[in-house]
């Protein structure tokens, strides 16, 4: 299954964002991976890796959200329920994760509803920790669940894994001396605003 | 973010692009994290955040937002920080509280004050286990 993986690194929280996904993801079963960082992360690219690639099979991207809309490199507007970038077509057969604040909210059952295969994102802030040890396992569920897609497991496999993942996070967490209890608890919250497939069928299906 | 420090201007002026939540919230933690007392006005397209007791800041804080999250930037301010009980704070509808009365209001009534009540309440089991397992 081929990939894109499109990360905004604009500013202090995407950059370090984004700096752990590099390591999280360093290895993944992605065929062709298509990387859009930074300046990249633009809808203008992912036009042109769509006409590239002819179709997304997943798209995992990271960038500011808002309940209706999905931007990248400096706040660019990628998604949206306006469509205002022409990009909408893009997410058709897609399994779409964005790992932002509130998009699970109202864009992802509107992506699914357009014709995206399935949709993973958050409904509530994704807090980002200050310490970058602390933010490179806050990434880990995240990168879990997109190796567990590219690897073609069913959604319920991957909440299996990621739950699995969460699991030894919070103790690594729990255990470490840089990672504060407020640190835990915006983990613990940021996990339990994440929704998919086995939340909700306006999530979509795989 | 860009700085501008000349005395009576604003001293904390974020790009609009950055607020964001995630953006607020850092911005706001770093230049106000020393404040003890917050009063904040909209005017327009702008948050007015006046660190009345602050220690380390200079008196005003400016933040220019885009107008969607211009109420959630204020109610950021509310929530994340504490209030004066004496000051007034008037929101955007027009209701006026004291600062303590605009406190809890906002943790009730706003999404963004819900999600800091339970970041608090989770924070809280947290460290409540930990005291209950002896690690703290």
């Amino acid at each position: 299954m081929n990939a894109v993986f499109f990360e905004a690194n604009d500013d202090s929280i995407t950059k370090r964002v984004h700096d752990a996904r590099r390591k999280a993801l360093k290895h993944n079963s992605a065929y062709p991976e298509v990387e859009l960082f930074g300046k990249e992360a633009h809808y203008s690219d992912v036009k042109v890796a769509y006409v590239q690639t002819k179709a997304f099979g997943l798209f995992s991207g990271m960038g500011h959200g808002s309940a209706s809309k999905f931007t990248g490199q400096w706040e660019s507007v990628l998604y949206d329920r306006y469509d205002t970038q022409s990009t909408n077509y893009t997410v058709k057969g897609t399994v779409v994760h964005l790992y932002s604040c509130y998009c699970g909210q109202q864009l992802g059952p509107y992506l699914v509803n357009l014709g995206a295969k399935a949709f993973i994102g958050y409904t509530n802030p994704v807090e980002v920790p200050s310490s970058q040890s602390v933010v490179d396992e806050f990434v880990k569920v995240a990168a879990t669940i997109d190796r567990s897609i590219l690897d073609g497991d069913s959604h319920t496999t991957t909440k299996a894994k990621a739950d699995t993942e969460f699991q030894s996070v919070e103790g690594r967490l729990l255990a470490s001396a840089v990672a504060t209890s407020r640190d835990v608890a915006r983990f613990r919250l940021n996990n339990r605003s994440m929704v998919g497939p086995w939340t909700d069928r306006q999530y979509g299906y795989y | 973010m860009n700085l501008i420090t000349e005395r009576n201007k604003p001293i904390f002026v974020a790009r609009a692009r950055s607020i964001q939540f995630c953006n607020a919230n850092d911005v706001l933690t770093e230049a106000l994290a020393n404040s003890t007392a917050l009063h904040a006005s909209a005017v327009d397209d702008e948050i007015m955040v006046k660190a009345s007791a602050a220690r380390k800041l200079p008196r005003q804080t400016l933040l220019t937002v885009d107008d969607a999250t211009l109420s959630e930037v204020k109610e950021l301010v509310i929530s994340r920080f504490r209030i004066d009980s004496t000051e007034k704070f008037e929101f955007l509808d027009g209701r006026t509280f004291s600062g303590a009365e605009a406190a809890n209001q906002v943790r009730e009534e706003s999404e963004i004050g819900k999600y800091f009540l339970e970041l608090e309440k989770e924070n809280l089991r947290i460290l409540q286990d930990a005291f209950r397992k002896g690690q703290i």
